[in-house]
């Protein structure tokens, strides 16, 4: 039997990363759905709809993500923007609707897929590390909220290494070259741990899934 | 199958509270488990344990701070088991003691089983994993919240608890190197108790009966997720960090803390020792 039997789970984003959580949530018995945002009133009928159908989310995991690469000096505002509300505000979003979906059933695992971005800086990565830390840091925020709520909902975080391949993850292999390769699958592995029982009493934790990048 | 099915895996100071608590998941996850430690009478007590839930272990004394210990210990494994895919370094020890109160023998103490005993332990995995298919192996060291922030009463704790994190990353970088992929990571456990919420008798001979229920009290108050931890927490951990589905986290902590250390850290200010 699944180590997800029985849950129903909501995936964001359209990425290597997304369908390989999908992938694996559906092989350990999962329902999955795929949560496609938008504004305020999207996150919202996006969970009713979820709510309508299956009476409850157990899982929603954030993996929707969106990389640039530019110099400050070459950057404008707008630019900034564009990838700081995809990353920050798509993270923020689904966090608050999966949270208050969760709460009729008091309980839940919210996991928020950021990178080792969020920890380490490179050139031309300004707005990337500014939303991934964004996303570590409002993961945190929440999961406390959660806990001092008690109402059993849990909000953590994986840092994702060097995903080859996929541009909505890393820029492209010319950024941090010695960075160990990851797979989208490694990454997916490390949101089934937190997702499971076993790790009741983990939250608002970050978990590197990076070959041992931040390490060094 | 079982996450663990066909590990073989050692466990140090297998004989209380985490460390049996991770002998017990490891083997019900399907690994086999050899376990040390300096305790026969608390060794007695897990192999009962696993009897009870119809597992199995065996127990080897071992003090973690002699090589030679380490020597005969691995040397056991390979000659029975035919080889080693996990090493848990549990073995740990705490004096919570102000610094004015702490002796150069206490610091010398949780200095040679926290650090000089995982390393001895890293070093002899290492010389057993290479000889595995594909040079793979996991080590996790148990480390604490302490390695990382500070807290009264510790310094000689945060010194010892440092090295035990921070030797865990170094160690993962050399993993990496020559072909090996031996994995070592550190667990941080936020406050774990055994027996219900009962002060230890470490805490009630730093801060008294009654201190030490205060300590208990605000050791739950000030985790945000209101309870304490309880040993069997950590087993998700470890076995996450023993199975194939981890072979990308290494050089890393895993925090098992009910939110401890997601913001303000916690520490027991209203709690003064008696010393």
């Amino acid at each position: 039997m699944g180590r997800l039997a029985g849950k129903i789970a909501a995936i964001s984003g359209e990425n290597s990363v997304s369908r390989a959580v999908a992938a694996l949530c559906q092989q350990e018995g999962a329902s999955v759905m795929t949560l496609a945002g938008g504004d305020e009133a999207a996150w919202d009928s996006a969970f009713a709809n979820i709510i309508s159908k299956h009476g409850r989310v157990d899982l929603v995991v954030n993996a929707a993500h969106r990389c640039m690469r530019t110099p400050i000096a070459q950057q404008n505002a707008q630019q900034f923007m564009s990838v700081f509300d995809e990353i920050g505000e798509t993270a923020w979003l689904c966090q608050k609707y999966a949270i208050m979906a969760m709460r009729r059933s008091a309980s839940g695992v919210v996991i928020n897929v950021s990178s080792v971005l969020a920890r380490v800086a490179a050139p031309g990565c300004a707005a990337l590390c500014a939303a991934d830390r964004g996303v570590l840091m409002s993961t945190k925020s929440a999961a406390l909220e959660c806990a001092k709520a008690k109402d059993n909902i849990i909000v953590s975080a994986i840092l994702a290494g060097r995903i080859e391949g996929d541009p909505a993850h890393w820029p492209d292999g010319s950024l941090l070259p010695n960075a160990p390769i990851v797979t989208p699958e490694d990454v997916a592995s490390g949101v089934l741990f937190l997702a499971t029982d076993g790790a009741a009493y983990m939250t608002g934790v970050e978990l590197p899934v990076d070959g041992g990048f931040l390490a060094s | 199958m079982r996450q663990l099915s066909d590990k073989i895996a050692l466990v140090t100071g297998g004989t209380s509270g985490l460390g049996r608590a991770t002998v017990i998941a490891l083997a019900e996850a399907g690994a086999r488990v050899v376990f040390t430690g300096r305790n026969i009478a608390g060794a007695e007590e897990t192999l009962k344990r696993l009897a009870a839930k119809n597992l199995s272990s065996r127990f080897i004394q071992q003090d973690v701070t002699q090589e030679a210990d380490w020597s005969r210990v691995m040397a056991d494994v390979l000659a029975a088991e035919g080889r080693l895919d996990l090493l848990v370094n549990n073995s740990g020890v705490s004096r919570l003691k102000p610094v004015e109160a702490l002796t150069l023998e206490d610091l010398r103490f949780l200095t040679s089983v926290n650090v000089l005993g995982m390393f001895l332990g890293i070093k002899h995995a290492f010389m057993a994993m290479e000889r595995n298919a594909g040079k793979r192996g996991s080590i996790v060291n148990i480390s604490a919240l302490n390695a990382l922030r500070g807290s009264p009463n510790s310094t000689a704790y945060a010194i010892a608890k440092g090295g035990t994190t921070n030797l865990a990353r170094a160690a993962a970088l050399e993993g990496r190197q020559d072909g090996r992929a031996i994995r070592v990571n550190a667990i941080h456990p936020g406050v774990l108790f055994e027996e219900g919420d009962k002060p230890s008798p470490g805490a009630i001979a730093l801060y008294g009966e009654e201190g030490a229920k205060a300590f208990v009290r605000s050791n739950i108050e000030t985790t945000p997720m209101g309870r304490l931890g309880h040993p069997r927490d950590i087993g998700a951990a470890v076995v996450f960090l023993a199975s194939d589905e981890s072979v990308q986290v290494t050089g890393t902590e895993i925090t098992v803390d009910g939110g401890r250390s997601a913001g303000e850290f916690a520490t027991h200010h209203g709690v003064r020792s008696q010393k």
